[in-house]
């Protein structure tokens, strides 16, 4: 066999079901062997929405996702998607075709270095140097990506490797990653910490979802009954609509979440890493809290807050070792304090205009799919009122891109998520900036005929970039101005895609059931109002204490 | 600005050195004198490096122990800091 066939046969060894990808001219050999391979190719019509849609495909199955593309251009393509990746530790394979090894380095047609490109935005990459390596890479590349803290690998793939024969086959990879114990010390140490707190708040992140700990995490927080806060990407580590569920924290928090992080004496950090949206101005962050840094990664703990007690490790081990050294706690008044808080700043729905008020619709979807579906969005205020609006029972069912706060994401994402999940029902919440990113892909949902239901909150604005000019910037509006949108409803029909247009407040309901009811894909086109703002917001440079709100429309 | 030593020995893979120099670079750490050599093996890269910068060497650690091939990482004072002058 040549080295394509190998390197297809060591994908189908590693279980790989999907790739998400687009041929070219340096990749064409894989492409032919993929013919006679098991594995199903999802073409998809730019590259960026293929390492997109394996972003996706992995955050809502737990599986590894897989990209590819020809060399140049169509790597280069990747890149974003890769960094998307990377920032959000998502297990995700790249594979990148190459021009011949004696072409490289001559400026050759489509040639560029996509291994130096992307060397600050993988966890490791490969450029194989032998045809009888590759099984190996493939393993090596997979073990990388899932172990520890997950992230991106690259292969990239000079052309005459995968021409030449081979008889290499796969083998899994013997090495682990991953992280070692914690030792018992610390974890006395910070089961001290917990039982002489009397203000205590968990903050959950991502690496509770991407660490597989989820169980170990509700059992660890039923069993300590400590309030809970979450970043973005921590939303769903317990149900949202758990009784001891303050919220998200952060720049669009809420006001119950971060006054319970702002006054506890014990914050326990589980897979988060105290990035800037979450804790504000750093130096007023959690001012009166001890500090439990519970993390696979190392390198997290002391990087922006020095941690009383470091725990290091994997985290199901990590939260089951500390939940049996660690009761109920007593403090039942802190409790009380928390959820009145949490009572007194419910979100508030009431608008008294005809118009679609997005917080409500938001709200109004996600009863309706009782927090059992999967939803993606893209960047912006939608992504702030998904977050805010919605209930998540599981980290997996919200896919937000958090750390790269990617524009483009959300179609391609859900794309993933819905080959992944054939069952689920996925909805991708997106806005009018957003969407045209990756516009193209609603090709790829009605040429697999996947039916994902799109919420597309137009208000004909780059409108979380004008709501900072207009709160930051003295109303100083600069390149926000989208009111030339197409008629969406009309260029979703023209791909395909049925679309409905819901303008007013009282369609809302009808057009939901509208949507959620179609057997296959569709597109709402919701116009709200175009000054409509995210509340509340803790200002740049600002401390989570100095939250506001302005007036809701 | 704090000055010290990073000693460590990465695998002889592609990219290895651009890899590790790239790190320290992103994180925003400035290499100011650089030693590598081949081991015997041939298979290993040794790298000694002064580095300047406001964050701490611990930290510094840490992401380079991350890296696939780093296989030690070891900081220390810069001793021509504390004999020069």
């Amino acid at each position: 066999m040549n080295g394509a066939q190998a390197f297809i046969r060591a994908l189908e060894g590693e279980s790989v079901e999907h790739i998400f990808g687009y041929p070219g001219g340096a990749i064409m050999p894989v492409y032919d062997a993929l013919l006679d391979s098991s594995i199903r190719h999802i073409l998809v019509r730019h590259e960026q929405a293929a390492a997109l849609a394996a972003d996706g495909y992995a955050r809502a199955t737990g599986k590894v996702g897989v990209c590819m593309a020809t060399s140049g251009p169509g790597a280069t393509n990747l890149v974003t998607g890769i960094a998307n990746a990377f920032m959000d530790s998502v297990p995700v394979v790249a594979i990148t075709g190459q021009v011949s090894r004696l072409l490289m380095g001559t400026d050759a047609f489509q040639e560029v270095d996509i291994f130096g490109i992307t060397l600050p935005i993988v966890k490791h990459s490969f450029l194989p140097e032998s045809v009888d390596e590759l099984p190996d890479v493939v393993a090596e590349a997979f073990a990388i990506a899932r172990g520890g803290r997950p992230g991106p690998v690259l292969i990239d793939l000079p052309k005459d490797l995968t021409l030449a024969a081979t008889s290499a086959t796969h083998r899994p990879h013997a090495g682990s990653f991953a992280p070692p114990a914690a030792p018992e010390e610390a974890l006395a140490r910070a089961a001290e910490l917990l039982r002489a707190s009397r203000q205590p708040i968990i903050y959950a992140g991502g690496g509770i979802g991407i660490g597989r700990a989820v169980e170990e995490f509700r059992q660890f927080a039923s069993r300590t009954r400590i309030p809970v806060v979450a970043t973005l990407k921590g939303l769903g580590s317990v149900p949202t609509t758990h009784g001891l569920f303050l919220g998200m924290m952060g720049m669009h928090g809420t006001r119950a979440s971060n006054l319970a992080v702002q006054v506890c004496d014990l914050l326990i950090s589980v897979g988060a890493r105290f990035d800037d949206r979450a804790t504000g101005r750093l130096k007023d962050f959690a001012p009166h809290a001890k500090v439990i840094h519970m993390d696979a990664d190392a390198s997290e703990v002391g990087k922006l807050r020095k941690a009383d007690v470091a725990l290091v490790g994997d985290l199901p081990a990590l939260l089951g070792a500390l939940a049996d050294l660690t009761g109920p706690l007593d403090i039942e008044s802190w409790r009380v304090e928390c959820l009145a808080n949490k009572a007194a700043y419910a979100w508030n729905y009431d608008l008294p205009t005809d118009s679609v008020y997005a917080p409500w619709l938001l709200k109004r979807l996600s009863d309706k799919v009782g927090g059992n579906a999967v939803i993606t969005c893209d960047v912006g205020q939608h992504q702030m009122w998904v977050a805010q609006h919605c209930d998540f029972q599981r980290p997996e069912q919200h896919l937000s891109s958090g750390g790269l706060g990617t524009m483009g994401y959300g179609l391609p994402a859900a794309i993933g998520a819905q080959i992944g999940r054939p069952d689920a029902t996925v909805i991708n919440v997106s806005g009018d900036g957003s969407i045209m990113m990756n516009l193209q892909e609603l090709v790829t949902v009605r040429r697999y005929d996947l039916p994902i239901k799109i919420v597309l909150i137009d208000n004909h604005a780059l409108g979380m970039v004008r709501q900072w000019q207009e709160l930051f910037f003295e109303k100083r509006y600069s390149e926000v101005d989208l009111s030339d949108n197409p008629d969406f409803a009309r260029v979703a029909e023209a791909m395909g895609i049925p679309a409905l247009r819901v303008d007013r407040k009282d369609d809302v309901e009808s057009a939901l059931d509208q949507l959620l009811n179609e057997p296959g894909p569709v597109l709402a086109h919701v116009v709200i109002d175009p000054v409509a703002n995210v509340w509340p917001i803790v200002g740049p440079g600002r401390s989570n204490a100095e939250m506001f709100e302005g007036e809701r429309r | 600005m704090s000055r010290f030593v990073c000693e460590l020995r990465t695998k002889r893979s592609e990219g290895a050195l651009v890899r590790v120099l790239s790190h320290v670079r992103r994180r925003r750490y400035e290499v100011v004198r650089l030693a590598m050599q081949t081991e015997e093996d041939g298979a290993t890269f040794a790298l000694t490096l002064t580095v300047e910068a406001e964050r701490s060497p611990e930290s510094l650690a840490r992401y380079l122990a991350k890296l696939h091939d780093v296989t030690h990482v070891k900081i220390s004072d810069d001793s021509r800091a504390a004999t020069a002058g």
